[in-house]
């Protein structure tokens, strides 16, 4: 008996110990319960999408099969303005994915409620301009915490005014003058913003050790920033350059110049200021910041623009695109971005809406290895050399001296392109939200304005079988696809169904599939000459020539294609003035894209998300957005 | 602590076989001047054994590393996520038990009937079906179908339920397995025979002789329980968005971010030598006949 | 109703369900063996299993469901994101599925089971050194490191064989050692070392046959392991690299579409689970057949 209560008393101990235990591990913070899913009353309809109509010439490429009703398709853009007051072209046009809002919503009194967003990643806060990556960390504008100068607007290609409300353009082309609006007060209780943090914010971003996302552009330009007075600064740049003003001054993308407080700087120095949520001028400010868990940003009072209508924001991380879904649908959360194939059985479902934002992103294929430069266009040789990714033995890249090799190359790069069915692709897979893609990289509104029908590329696998057997390979080839994984959810799919369809004209493919960060050593290292299909997550309203700009043979990342031809061309686009001229050039760079295939477009695919009616009747967002952003124009429903 | 110090070696090897880190922090315009120095910053131009005896004597000061991706510290990283990893797995442990061991002795006592074969189903559907599987399904009927529970991170209580569930069925599968069989072996052990013919009435024969020398199983299967918890929590915690050291992981394979991956590993590995101590120690308090 | 009575009605009782047990256990697990061999006959016979090609499909044909739930009879368990057919892929990934655990076991099993033999017949510090590095091998969180070299290294057939045995070869070790350690006692050993025999004949000609039961047991055990190991590890993208279809990267391929196309993920998992299910029926049916006393020494093992 007594050996009983022995094992007895031990027993409890355990037990005791291993709840203590558990009691010391549970300290772990709970959050609040997402709001409860509303009950369910009949949806309010939102506004069906009526797209402003195409004021472009040419035939934008159709987008393919019906949407459902409460879903907008990206509309096609208007004739780009004009930003600066002098000639310098603008290049892109907006769009607005969202149903076009009456003017002027009637703003509530107070903010209010919670929104819960999705998104697939939290990434670290890093609150200092040259630690801020392209994204998501760059996120922090998206998310109107910070700010830049200007803003595309939602309804019209045109920048219009955020931070600096006056703005101008010398006749040469060389000097920017911006003016801040005067009374904007840092979050956090860091001052006046004054042209001053501008300055300090700028020579941040591209100073020596900085990993912002457009520091090649800025020290190509050799930019250089110069308060006038308090509110006002110049920047002056060596040459006329049409992409560097949308670039910094806009809000497209990681690469545009965010204001911090320098005073914010100074006090708290860099180590602490990366780390510290108080700062910002945008209508929200960040309560909390968790990686891989949730940010959180509550409205601010007093904000110069167009006040949020809900108080709190809460972005929640979660990896799972199916978990997403199912947090929506479950009412955990109200917004999560929803694959296509997914969207018919979201929107079925009572309470939720699916709508488009953004532009449709490119998805493309990059042969790798096409590395015949052997110094920049300026001269500098061009280290290592060769690359070591170069191999002429690729039928996709050929021998950089030999015209005939060169020739055979571009039949084979022909051949793949032609081999995909890129309807196949937008109907099944993308289900409808997309369209063919032809050419690389350059997604609506600027699509519409200079697309060009003598560019669509058919469908025709005959041609693609005869094609690689006149370039030497009558039985084909072997070939290794990678797909990188990150930016859009039906990547993979896409991914295969490209390897899919080239299988099916004797190219003998091997799929590797891998993270985009996985990948991007390799890449920057110019060690591969293989096949690479690369997704774009969402578009936006961004010259696609900044992007291949920023892609010259000196910067680290390089797709696998350092060719003089194209780069050239863009250079000659810096010194242009005129609309007529660009498209000029712009003509002469497509058309060679056209014939080389050197990088092979694939599709457009449209970005959707899933709302809760009940929480978004309305949501307008900046055409700049390639991400879920601008939560201040999140309308409830009346 | 042998085993600590080799796991130190093959977690420095590994993170440096990896794939150069750089490449995942410079913008796509970098140039490459830039790209060489951080690559000094990171130390990456020193000999490898330099390399490693700086690591060894960082991680005897308690210094892991910077995240390359975060830039926050790697023991601060892991510090918020431990909390977060123990308290499901230990759920999915409390599960396993609360689960497995009374359907294990109800198969037992009731052997033969339905109940019997129920729980033996029970038990080889969570044992034998993929834990990335059952997650799925269980999102799917439970999150999606029916909505009745969350689907994904840690929010309250209601959260745990799914991936607890997830976790903890193929412990609780172990344990049932176990004690049926080890109770059904002492059911018809000599001295448990030997009991009743004295007269000793047959529940109590049952509930002080067998099920003490039963319960030891548990036990043994502890250590391998922890090895399918941790295992099973990479893809468990990925699936569930749960914000614990399983999906920091996976992510930080994803971004080839070393320094938090060699963390997670040492980690892990230490937790692991740790349980296998404790369970020693009990099982030495338990069961005194047995010597270590 | 006297307590003996009680005592003695208990007792028929409980000898009664053991009898029970006993009978069932000189049953041969049919279910085992039918999905076992199903499954080789599978990836033998996989071009003839249909028609269709496991790698190539037509994207028009995507994400149809399965006979019974409204598809058609081209395509019995349906297909795929890229409209090719499942069943088709299933008997391919069948290939990918055996030949792991064959090679798997076969690697890793004789390895492990040869270290078990040396360390538990030579003893001392070799044997010490053995159980060592057993013990380290049994510590390291296995599948985070097999993931990160299929990062690194890129995921490929080898790499994931070599990974996959090193697994297990840690539970062949020690069973092998455990089961020598006790042969090594037995008088027939002792006669044959006492009449000079060399240790490797010794070991061979004695030691080795006895041994060889229980390693059968562990490895049905293992089958079981070894499979899930591979369809998590192909789940989260280190694997069988695609488009050769494996089960694991079946299920991952289909849980966007969980909701939607529910049969693409469903069906690999499925066909998973009843897998390691019938090996591990297997492994305890052939448990009981050996030797009862196995299971102790199996368990001790395990720990």
């Amino acid at each position: 008996m007594n050996r009983y209560v022995k094992f007895t008393c031990r027993g409890v101990l355990l037990g005791f110990a291993a709840a203590l235990l558990g009691a010391l591990l549970a300290c772990g913070t709970s959050e609040p319960t997402a709001t409860a899913p509303a009950a369910k009353q009949p949806a309010p309809t939102i506004a069906a999408a009526t797209p402003t109509a195409p004021a472009t010439k040419q035939p934008a490429p159709t987008i393919a099969a019906a949407t459902p009703t409460a879903v907008t398709a990206p509309t096609a853009a208007a004739t780009p303005t004009a930003v600066p007051a002098a000639p310098a072209p603008t290049a892109t046009a907006a769009a607005t994915a969202t149903p076009a809002p009456t003017k002027a919503p009637a703003v509530p009194s107070k903010p209010q409620g919670t929104l819960t967003v999705a998104l697939s990643e939290i990434s670290f806060p890093a609150m200092v301009p040259s630690k801020l990556p392209v994204s998501p960390g760059g996120l922090i504008h998206r998310w109107r915490v910070y700010e830049t100068a200007l803003n595309w607007a939602s309804d019209k290609p045109e920048l219009e005014a955020r931070l600096t409300d006056e703005w101008s353009i010398d006749p040469t082309g060389t000097i920017y003058t911006l003016k801040i609006r005067q009374g904007i007060q840092h979050h956090g209780g860091w001052g006046e913003l004054t042209a001053e943090d501008f300055k300090w914010s700028f020579e941040d971003e591209i100073k020596e050790g900085s990993i912002h996302s457009s520091i090649g552009l800025a020290r190509e330009a050799g930019a250089k920033v110069e308060v006038i007075d308090k509110y006002t600064f110049k920047v002056t740049i060596k040459s006329p350059n049409v992409f560097f003003f949308e670039t910094y001054f806009g809000n497209a993308g990681g690469a545009t110049t965010k204001f911090f407080s320098k005073k914010r700087h100074e006090t708290l120095g860099e180590e602490k200021a990366t780390l510290d949520l108080t700062g910002g001028t945008g209508p929200f400010k960040f309560v909390k910041w968790e990686q891989g868990n949730e940010a959180v940003i509550e409205a601010v009072p007093g904000y110069y623009g167009r006040a949020p209508q809900y108080q709190t924001v809460r972005i929640v991380e979660m990896k799972e695109a199916a978990g997403q879904i199912a947090a929506l649908q479950s009412g955990q959360v109200d917004v999560a971005i929803v694959p296509a194939p997914l969207a018919k059985n979201v929107s079925n479902q009572a309470g939720l809406a699916v709508r488009g934002f953004g532009v449709p992103g490119s998805q493309r294929l990059y042969p790798q290895g096409q590395f015949c430069m052997k110094q920049t266009l300026d001269g500098k040789p061009l280290t290592p050399d060769p690359r070591p990714g170069y191999d002429p033995k690729k039928p996709w890249v050929g021998n950089c001296d030999d015209p005939a090799s060169q020739e055979n190359a571009r039949k084979v790069r022909n051949a793949m392109s032609v081999a995909i069915d890129r309807k196949s692709m937008v109907a099944n897979i993308l289900s409808g939200y997309g369209q063919p893609s032809y050419l690389p990289e350059v997604s609506p509104p600027l699509l519409d304005q200079i697309f060009k029908p003598k560019w669509t590329i058919p469908y025709d696998p005959a041609k693609a079988k005869a094609l690689i057997k006149e370039a030497g390979y009558p039985n084909g080839f072997d070939a290794l696809l990678r797909i990188t994984t990150g930016d859009h959810p039906l990547e993979t799919e896409m991914g295969q169904a490209v390897a899919q369809f080239l299988t099916g004209v004797g190219i003998n493919v091997k799929i590797e599939v891998l993270t985009y960060n996985a990948n991007r050593p390799d890449v920057v290292a110019r060690k591969l000459s293989d096949l690479w299909f690369r997704s774009g997550g969402g578009g936006s309203a961004e010259a696609p020539e900044t992007v291949q700009l920023r892609r010259n043979p000196e910067n680290a990342f390089n797709p696998g294609l350092e060719v003089e031809k194209p780069l050239q061309i863009i250079r000659k686009m810096d010194g242009l003035k005129t609309a007529a001229e660009l498209n000029a050039a712009r003509d002469e760079l497509y058309d060679w894209y056209y014939h080389t295939q050197a990088i092979i477009p694939v599709v457009l695919a449209q970005q959707l998300i899933g709302v809760r009616t009940s929480k978004v009747s309305a949501w307008t967002m900046s055409s700049g957005a390639g991400s879920i952003g601008d939560f201040e124009y999140v309308e409830k429903p009346k | 602590m042998v085993t600590m110090l080799v796991v130190t070696m093959v977690v420095f090897a590994l993170s440096r076989i990896q794939g150069d880190p750089r490449g995942v922090l410079l913008p796509e315009d970098a140039t490459l001047k830039q790209y060489e120095d951080f690559g000094k910053e990171l130390g990456l131009d020193r000999p490898v054994f330099v390399q490693y005896v700086i690591y060894i004597s960082r991680l005897a000061k308690g210094d892991l590393g910077k995240s390359i991706l975060q830039r926050k510290s790697v023991a601060e990283i892991l510090r918020l996520r431990i909390p977060n990893s123990a308290q499901l797995a230990a759920s999915a442990f409390i599960f396993s038990l609360l689960v497995g061991i009374p359907l294990g002795v109800m198969a037992a006592l009731k052997h033969g009937t339905g109940w019997d074969y129920g729980a033996r189903l029970f038990a080889m559907v969570g044992q034998a079906m993929p834990v990335f599987w059952i997650a799925l399904m269980l999102i799917f009927v439970f999150g999606v179908a029916l909505g009745w529970v969350p689907t994904s991170r840690k929010v309250d209580w209601t959260s745990y339920i799914l991936p607890t569930v997830t976790l903890g069925w193929f412990a609780a599968a172990g344990q049932l397995r176990l004690i049926r069989s080890s109770l059904l072996e002492v059911l018809q052990a000599e001295y448990v025979r030997l009991a009743r013919a004295k007269g000793v009435s047959g529940v109590l024969v049952v509930w002080k002789h067998a099920l003490r020398n039963a319960l030891i199983a548990p036990l043994t299967f502890a250590g391998l329980t922890l090895a399918g918890l941790i295992s099973g929590s990479i893809v468990v915690e990925t699936v569930f968005a749960w914000p614990g050291l399983g999906s920091l992981a996976f992510q930080a394979v994803s971004n080839s971010d070393y320094p938090i991956l060699q963390g997670v590993i040492l980690l892990i590995t230490f937790f692991y030598v740790l349980a296998n101590l404790l369970v020693d120690i009990l099982y030495l308090f338990l069961d005194p006949r047995i010597k270590v | 109703m006297s307590i003996t009575t009680q005592a003695a009605i208990d007792a028929r009782r409980v000898r009664r369900g053991i009898q029970r047990r006993l009978i069932s256990m000189r049953r041969w697990p049919i279910s085992s063996f039918v999905v076992i061999g199903a499954i080789i006959l599978a990836a033998v016979f996989a071009p003839w299993v249909t028609s269709h090609d496991p790698i190539a499909g037509n994207l028009a044909d995507r994400q149809i469901p399965p006979l019974l739930f409204g598809g058609s009879s081209a395509h019995v368990l349906g297909t795929d994101n890229l409209g090719r057919d499942i069943l088709s892929r299933i008997a391919y990934g069948a290939r990918i599925s055996v030949l792991v655990a064959t090679i798997t076991l076969g690697v890793g099993g004789a390895l492990g089971s040869l270290i078990g033999l040396i360390s538990g017949y030579a003893g001392g510090w070799v044997d010490e050194l053995i159980m060592r590095m057993v013990d380290i091998k049994f510590s390291l969180p296995l599948i985070l490191i097999a993931l990160a070299l299929a990062v690194i290294l890129g995921p490929s057939l080898p790499l994931l064989l070599g990974l996959l045995a090193f697994l297990i070869w840690g539970s062949f070790a020690r069973q092998a050692r455990a089961q020598t350690m006790l042969l090594k006692e037995m008088d027939y050993v002792k006669l044959a070392k006492v009449a000079g025999a060399s240790p490797v004949r010794v070991v061979g000609r004695h030691i080795l046959p006895g041994v060889m039961n229980t390693i059968l047991v562990v490895a049905t055990m293992q089958v079981g392991s070894v499979i899930l190991a591979e369809a998590s590890l192909s789940f989260l993208g280190a694997g069988v690299p695609p488009p050769t279809p494996s089960w694991g990267s079946m299920v991952a391929e289909g849980r966007l579409y969980i909701n939607t196309a529910w049969w693409v993920s469903l069906v690999p998992g499925l066909v998973i689970g009843l897998l390691v299910a019938s090996t591990t029926l297997l492994g305890d049916w052939l448990r009981d057949r050996l030797d009862p006393r196995l299971r102790q020494a199996v368990a001790d093992s395990q720990r």
